[in-house]
């Protein structure tokens, strides 16, 4: 008698494949755990970092409230003023340190009529009447000026004879740079 | 049977798609809040530090010498205090031997707007100028000694504009002949001098917290150890080493305000 093979192969294949296919259930399960897992961890991880803040972000104004007693208050107002101070202490020009400069470069026989100070930024302006005997006389006080470390240039604005007719009145016009 | 082998392969997408959707989202936010983490403990560390260095300047300013003190609220006070101002002219003035022929005080609207003493609780006090302008009538030397006066005010001044007009007929100095000596009178002049003084109101519902917050440069500076004292020793040796002390009224009351007497 012929034999019969009654099972199919598929059948025949049943157990090894019944083996993989929990394998696979097993390893699934396990990838989607892995995924969970790491899902929550970072999940705890950050309402923990959050926890944390919280509290720094307390401590912070605790230390801030601290902070706000009237000692800091006056010690604020005390360095606010020094430091307007010295902002406008960097931006003053002493105006009697350039007319002191002014009287060391003034020649004997001129005489001022007026004299005028512009504060400008970074820079003041003289302008000057004076009177002296002749135009050369007005030429040396130009240069004189000139001579001066602090003013880059003088300009001659004008010059008559004055009034009295006595002499040379001039107008000049020079720029002082800041002067501490 | 096919399901159960096809199990893993959706298993693993599942997996895969819940670490790209959930967790890659959640690990953003949980690197945002550790970066923030790491800010606010920074931020603790520096308020610390910056605490205890204010608790030293805060002993740094209970030392100061009250003269010291004086000389930095004289400079820039917290009122306009005009009666002070002018009290300190006129010792200017007679120091140097002028006469006071004017006093004038410029932008008074632009300048005093606003109630005084009231404050908003946020705002900063800001520095308020006043231009003041002084006409004075004297000899030459005595202007520039006056406006030499007026540079080293306690009260921080700084000058705009100077006028300094020779008088007609008495630009040249005449010479007065005695009989054993010439005496030269100096000429007169008319000296205009023209400047700014400044006041800052000083509130005291600022909240420090606030400054912190808005990251305020005064309140910067002294969290960053930087009490300024060395500038009132630059004021005292440019501008002036003597502190003003401002005047009592004395005395007052009477019947007939309209007499001297």
């Amino acid at each position: 008698m012929a034999k019969i093979n009654l099972k199919s192969n598929e059948m025949s294949s049943r157990r090894p494949n019944s083996q993989g296919s929990n394998k696979s259930l097993l390893l699934g399960i396990l990838s989607l755990a892995i995924g969970l897992a790491a899902f929550g961890m970072v999940r705890y991880l950050s309402i923990q970092t959050e926890s944390i803040s919280e509290d720094t972000r307390a401590e912070i104004a605790q230390i801030e409230n601290q902070m706000n007693n009237d000692n800091v208050k006056k010690l604020y107002d005390f360095q606010d003023r020094l430091i307007e101070i010295e902002g406008l202490m960097s931006n003053k020009d002493m105006q009697s340190s350039i007319l002191g400069k002014i009287e060391n470069h003034t020649l004997a026989p001129t005489v001022f009529r007026k004299v005028e100070f512009e504060t400008l930024v970074g820079k003041t302006q003289i302008e000057a009447t004076v009177i002296v005997d002749n135009h050369n006389e007005l030429a040396k006080q130009i240069e004189a000026f000139t001579l001066i470390n602090e003013v880059d240039d003088v300009y001659l604005s004008s010059s008559k004879v004055n009034k009295e007719g006595s002499g040379i009145e001039g107008q000049i016009v020079f720029f002082f740079k800041e002067i501490k | 049977m096919k399901l159960k082998i096809l199990f893993f392969p959706i298993a693993l997408f599942v997996a895969f798609m819940v670490t790209i959707f959930f967790t890659k989202p959640e690990w953003d936010i949980y690197s945002a809040k550790q970066e923030e983490l790491s800010q606010l403990t920074n931020e603790l560390d520096d308020l610390k530090s910056g605490f205890n260095l204010i608790k030293n300047a805060t002993k740094k300013l209970e030392n100061l010498n009250p003269d010291q003190e004086s000389l930095v609220q004289n400079a820039i006070p917290d009122l306009e205090n005009d009666d002070n101002f002018l009290a300190e002219i006129h010792k200017s003035a007679e120091r140097s031997g002028v006469f006071i022929v004017s006093t004038k005080v410029k932008n008074a609207k632009l300048t005093r707007t606003g109630t005084p003493g009231v404050v908003p609780i946020i705002t900063k006090p800001v520095l308020q100028s006043v231009e003041a302008k002084i006409t004075v009538m004297g000899a030459y030397i005595d202007i520039a000694e006056f406006i030499k006066e007026v540079d080293s005010h306690n009260r921080l001044t700084t000058p705009r504009e100077l006028m300094i007009i020779g008088q007609d007929g008495t630009t040249e100095a005449p010479v007065v002949e005695s009989e054993e000596v010439q005496t030269v009178i100096n000429a007169t002049v008319k000296g205009e001098v023209t400047f700014k003084f400044y006041k800052k109101v000083k509130n005291d519902k600022l909240q420090i917290a606030s400054l912190i917050r808005a990251s305020d440069p005064v309140i910067k500076s002294l969290l960053n150890g930087q009490f300024k004292t060395g500038i009132i020793e630059n004021y005292q040796d440019k501008v002036t080493r003597e502190v003003f002390r401002p005047i009592g009224a004395g005395s007052a009351g009477k019947v007939d305000i309209f007499s001297k007497e």
